[in-house]
């Protein structure tokens, strides 16, 4: 380092800082957005990352159901690091018992709810699913019983013996954190479902005795008519491993030669798995940050040549003089280089503390989760290359600024020439231009992106968390027993609504129901589906057709009773009240991502109805260009179920029509007989009501009543549980019972005329951690008939997901566009100190302070407008530059088109955001600009006509 | 007395927005070690383009300058601007200090250039005599016109160069001022044995001169 130089540009600074506080506050905040950028990216992915890992465990793979050596192939393996196992001994309701070690417990990540894990003869740790699925509370220090089923074997060879199945009593000690119906290791990979009963192997040990015990109760025969007797199957032992280095790439294929060397069945694939789902969530590498700290980067560069140039008539001169005594340019380019550095790492360092402030703030304000326990992450090494990066395109913009001074003249005044001022002007003027369209175009993309965004965060805080049913549905409506009957009541479902941490509980139910209405057009889509044509086709000993509609003539579609709290029903103008009391129904269409309604219908090549050509079959429909889906009816020549698309303003009923709904009651003959395909049906009842209110919904809808669980198809009649009370259930007689389901799936019986939904959702506040609810509705269910199901793990993952994503978006895209509102204030700044001259001549002239005022105000507004417009315009033709290619009809994701966006993801309200980001871009650029020249009027006026600039 | 610069017919030609202009017509000069010159002429005869180009800051179009025996226009950038800080001082009408330096740091920059810390007895000498020792550690913005040009002569002479070139040093400052200002000049040249060769429009600053220069049309006359 050449000291006296190093000296002189240490002197120079110290004076410069003073005076470049405008250079220093934008290399600073410059900084702070980097750090920012990076920071959130790595804190989320991490935080992402750790999330993962703790959902589905830290093991790298397993080899599942393995034999002996297999454990000790792996201790042998250098990529290999820990093993654990897990042996199972049976299942129980689903879930697998057995025995796990420390290291499966460490790798998985299982954590103890409470309590503790089994150390004595029938103590168990449950996962909190086994208890609510059982119908215990969440807890420890009780005793339950579990009918556990061990796998039983023919030591023959001849028969297919049955599970050997018994009830055990169990003392609970601890509660384990939920995985096996959650790890990726599904009955696929697995014969037997993963440990979530984990018990001591003297405990699981036992269970074989007994259970050896119990096989030899029922006798096998054998071809020559001779008893024999299964044997339980033994345990087995899967196991899981984490690996060791970079290269994992080939484990894969070493576990494959492994097992053709070990095994001699196929398929070998299925018997190990790699734990892909966290690995790949924590080596994702975020391309959007590294395109933004670009973005931020180019910004900075451009913004520090443009501000020196601006600047260059004062530097210039000062330039000028050092090589008029004598300073070569080497030396002038050492001294911008230690320069640069004297003002660029303070600013930096002042920077790096003010984005790691704003990172801990953002990512602490925005994301207030349990869910997203968020770890503050500053990526050292991408930092460094970042850093270096910017500190080189620093002083690449300082040396660009000088280069045409470096070229200059030395005689004379050192004065700036004409020719250099006005090509400073007009580089000011471009990028007060680039730096207005950035704002705008940043500010758009990061609003709407953040809406988009908040509102599918939104939309999956909604999703259900917890399914309760019925956990014992047996009835004989023969004998009259009805024990096993019924749903869940609404006071229960009230009880529900008042468990901390439960953001909302409804009933739900679902009927196959007729639909009628005079006012059917036949061109228009209330045509629904073609009456029932064929009986013998729709309904009889036929399994594969006969889930379809009841044997009856009718435009057959959905009904959802609810008591309408959960959907947003008062927007379809429907009265809540007359809906409530059931004398009002609403009428949903579901529509698609196209926005349109796709009507389903099935065709039949029936010689009697004959909708089709004889000829024709499910290929030539395909091949003709048609599309169609087969729904619960396999395809075969003789059924195809295709499609019609019609827009929304096709529906032919309107609010306040008449429509009939007919129930189809039936009684099935046999016991338990779910599918009832040999049932009794009474005759159908004919309900008029009227529509009270339009629905146009999309898949949240469906989505809200536990995604396919509830077929939410083209129609929906969306109905309140006093209408079915009212309608149906009050005109049976005292000893009728009946069926309120026709699809066959889910019936129930309500012989005491009183409804009760089918199923009850309950809806958690996503930002909580879930147990404690789970634990404390476990106590209200307690006693009850009822179990409880999470089904909320998809949803909770796609909150999480969708909070991640709208805080990279936010502070991103919101450090481009503050970065972009700073930088063009300091030179609309710059600007107005250059024009003050200018200003004070046309004072002197005789323009008064007042008029000075509104020509600003005029040009400021102008700015605003015509650089909002560029903003946009430049946003459209980025967004539809880089729009993914999808195929004609289907949604796509297209994340950047701000016009669909705002049409698809917010409806009517997407025309107010855009109008209020519009708005606000304007305001924006009007603000600063104006601001920036009110300092025209500052200072006195002769000084200002002085002004030599 | 030893040359110590001479001029071969300079020629130099600038564009304007009027058109060509000739500032130099073949201009030939030399000056003697230890001389006081005057250049005088009208606004626009070309003697600040001669100066400039004396001091190596302009290079001519045709013609030759010899420092001391040698070529001055076949040096290349680095080793002209080596040259004239160890060669030359300049004193500007505009005074050219560096805004952002203390007056200290602006006289001792030559030499910092050259690595080389100031001679302190020296310093103390130039700086007492110039009447700045009071003002090294405030910057040229707090000066007034004259201790400005004072700091500039300062500047000029700290490097011990052979010749010191002033362009309208008096251009800007009042008749006392300019007075005292073309007295110390003059003394710092004589007592340092440098050629001071001052462009000046003031016949009265020119005839106090050893020699007087005077162009016109871009020659001498």
């Amino acid at each position: 380092m050449n000291s006296e130089l190093f000296s002189l540009a240490l002197q120079g600074s110290r004076r410069k800082i003073r005076s470049s506080r405008l250079i220093f506050a934008v290399l600073a905040i410059s900084f702070a957005f980097f750090i920012i950028t990076l920071s959130v990216d790595s804190s989320i992915s991490e935080s992402s990352g750790e999330n993962a890992l703790n959902t589905y465990g830290e093991w790298y793979g397993a080899i599942l159901e393995g034999l002996p050596e297999d454990e000790q192939y792996l201790s042998e393996q250098a990529w290999a690091d820990r093993i654990g196992t897990s042996v199972n001994y049976g299942e129980a309701n689903g879930f697998g018992f057995g025995v796990i070690d420390d290291t499966f417990k460490d790798i998985g990540r299982l954590d103890l709810k409470e309590g503790r894990m089994p150390r004595a003869l029938d103590e168990i740790a449950v996962e909190a699913n086994v208890l609510a699925e059982l119908g215990y509370r969440i807890g420890t220090d009780q005793e339950i019983v579990i009918n556990v089923s061990v796998y039983a074997e023919d030591p023959l060879g001849v028969n297919q013996p049955s599970n050997i199945t018994f009830e055990h009593i169990f003392k609970v000690v601890g509660v384990l954190k939920s995985y096996s119906k959650i790890w990726p290791v599904s009955l696929q990979n697995l014969k037997r479902p993963l440990n979530g009963i984990v018990m001591t192997t003297a405990t699981a040990e036992a269970i074989m005795s007994t259970a050896s015990l119990k096989a030899k109760s029922t006798p096998l025969t054998d071809a020559e008519g001779n008893e024999y007797f299964a044997e339980p199957q033994q345990p087995q032992t899967s196991y899981f491993f984490t690996a060791k280095g970079d290269g994992l790439d080939g484990i894969i294929h070493e576990l494959s030669l492994h097992f053709s060397k070990t095994r001699h069945t196929a398929p070998l694939t299925t018997q190990y798995v790699i734990n892909s789902t966290p690995h790949t969530e924590i080596t994702r590498q975020e391309s959007y940050s590294t395109a933004y700290t670009a973005v931020i980067l180019i910004i900075t560069v451009v913004s520090v040549i443009c501000i020196y140039v601006v600047r260059m008539q004062a530097e210039a001169r000062q330039l000028a003089i050092f090589r008029g005594i004598g300073i070569t340019k080497r030396q002038l380019g050492v001294m911008l280089f230690y320069e640069t550095v004297i003002l660029a790492v303070p600013a930096a360092i002042v920077g790096a503390a003010l984005g790691i402030f704003i990172t801990w703030l953002s990512l602490r304000l925005l994301i207030f989760t349990d869910v997203t326990a968020i770890r503050i992450n500053v990526p050292m090494k991408r930092l460094a290359v970042a850093s270096a990066m910017w500190l080189f395109g620093v002083f690449i913009a300082r040396v660009c600024a000088f280069a045409a001074t470096l070229r200059s003249s030395l005689i004379g005044k050192f004065a700036f020439d004409r020719k250099k001022s006005k090509q400073s002007r007009r580089l000011r003027a471009v990028m007060i231009a680039a730096l207005s369209v950035i704002l705008c175009g940043s500010a758009v993309y990061t609003v709407g992106d953040t809406a988009v965004y908040l509102e599918n965060r939104n939309i999956n805080s909604h999703n259900t968390d917890l399914l309760i049913t019925r956990r014992d549905m047996s009835y004989n409506p023969r004998e009259k027993d009805f024990s096993g009957v019924g749903g869940v009541s609404q006071k229960f479902i009230d009880a529900l609504k008042s468990v901390p941490g439960v953001e909302s509980s409804f009933g739900s139910e679902n009927f196959r129901v007729g639909l009628t209405f005079d006012g059917i057009d036949d061109d228009r889509i209330i045509k629904i589906q073609d009456p029932n044509p064929n009986e013998a086709v729709y309904y009889g000993n036929n399994t594969s057709v006969n889930q379809v509609n009841p044997p009856f003539d009718g435009h057959f579609v959905d009904m959802i009773v609810t008591d309408g709290d959960v959907i947003d029903l008062e927007s379809t103008g429907v009265d809540m009240e007359k809906f409530k009391s059931g004398e009002e129904v609403v009428l949903g269409f579901r529509v698609y991502g196209d926005g349109k309604i796709h009507v389903g219908y099935t065709k039949f090549n029936d010689p009697e109805v004959a909708t089709i050509d004889e000829e024709e079959t499910v290929s030539d429909f395909i091949s003709s260009g048609g599309s169609y889906s087969i729904q619960f009816v396999e395809p075969s020549d003789n059924v195809v179920y295709t499609s019609e698309i019609f827009d929304t303003d096709e529906i032919s009923v309107d609010v306040g029509d008449e429509i009939g709904v007919t129930f189809y009651p039936r009684r099935p003959i046999d016991y338990n007989d779910y599918f009832m395909s040999d049932c009794d049906y009474s005759d159908p009842i004919e309900v008029k009501t009227k529509v009270g209110g339009i629905m146009i919904t999309d898949d949240s809808l469906r989505d809200l009543f536990g995604g396919s669980m509830v077929p939410i198809e083209s129609y929906t009649v969306i109905c309140s549980k006093e209408f079915i009370q009212k309608n149906l259930l009050d005109s049976l007689d005292e000893d009728e019972y009946f069926d309120t389901n026709n699809l066959g799936f889910n019936s129930y019986w309500l012989p005491n005329r009183e409804f009760e939904y089918l199923r009850s959702f309950v809806i958690l506040d996503k930002t909580n951690d879930p147990y404690a609810v789970e634990k404390s509705i476990s106590e209200v269910l307690a006693g009850s008939k009822l179990k409880m199901t999470d089904t909320g793990e998809y949803w909770r993952n796609r909150y999480i997901d969708y909070n991640r994503r709208m805080v990279f978006s936010l502070t991103s895209g919101g450090a481009v566009a503050m970065i972009a509102a700073i930088i063009l204030s300091a030179i609309l700044i710059m600007e107005a100190e250059s024009l003050k001259k200018n200003s004070a001549v046309l004072q002197a002239l005789g323009m008064s302070r007042r008029q000075v005022l509104l020509k600003n105000a005029g040009v400021s507004v102008l700015r605003g407008v015509l650089a909002t417009a560029a903003g946009w315009a430049a946003y459209l033709g980025l967004s539809l530059a880089i729009i993914p290619k999808t195929a004609e009809g289907s949604s796509g994701e297209k994340i950047f088109v701000a016009l669909d966006l705002f049409k698809s993801y917010f409806g009517g309200k997407g025309i107010l955001i855009a109008i209020g980001i519009t708005a606000g871009c304007i305001l924006i650029i009007s603000a600063l600009t104006y601001a920036a020249r009110r300092r025209l009027l500052k200072g006195n006026l002769m000084q200002k006509l002085r002004d030599e600039r | 007395m030893d040359t110590v610069l001479s001029a071969e017919n300079i020629y130099k030609t600038y564009n304007s927005s009027s058109g060509k202009v000739n500032a130099l017509n073949g201009v030939t000069v030399s000056f003697e070690q230890g001389e006081f010159y005057a250049i005088i002429g009208r606004s626009g005869s070309g003697k600040s383009t001669l100066l400039h180009i004396l001091g190596g800051l302009d290079r001519p179009d045709s013609g030759k300058v010899t420092v001391s025996g040698s070529d001055l226009f076949a040096y290349s950038d680095e080793k002209m601007a080596i040259f004239r800080r160890r060669h030359i001082g300049f004193v500007f009408q505009q005074y050219n200090l560096l805004e952002d330096y203390t007056v200290l740091n602006n006289i001792c920059i030559p030499l910092k250039l050259d690595g080389k810390k100031a001679d302190p007895d020296f310093l103390d000498e130039v700086s007492g005599m110039l009447g700045i020792k009071e003002l090294l550690k405030k910057y040229p913005s707090e000066l007034s016109g004259g201790e400005q040009q004072r700091v500039a002569i300062a500047r000029s002479v700290l490097a011990k160069p052979h010749i010191v070139f002033a362009d309208e040093p008096t251009g800007n400052l009042d008749k006392k001022t300019s007075d005292e200002t073309m007295a110390l000049l003059k003394e710092s040249a004589k007592r340092f044995g440098q050629t001071l060769i001052v462009v000046t429009h003031n016949l009265e600053i020119a005839r106090t001169a050893d020699h007087i220069i005077q162009i016109e049309d871009g020659k001498t006359v």
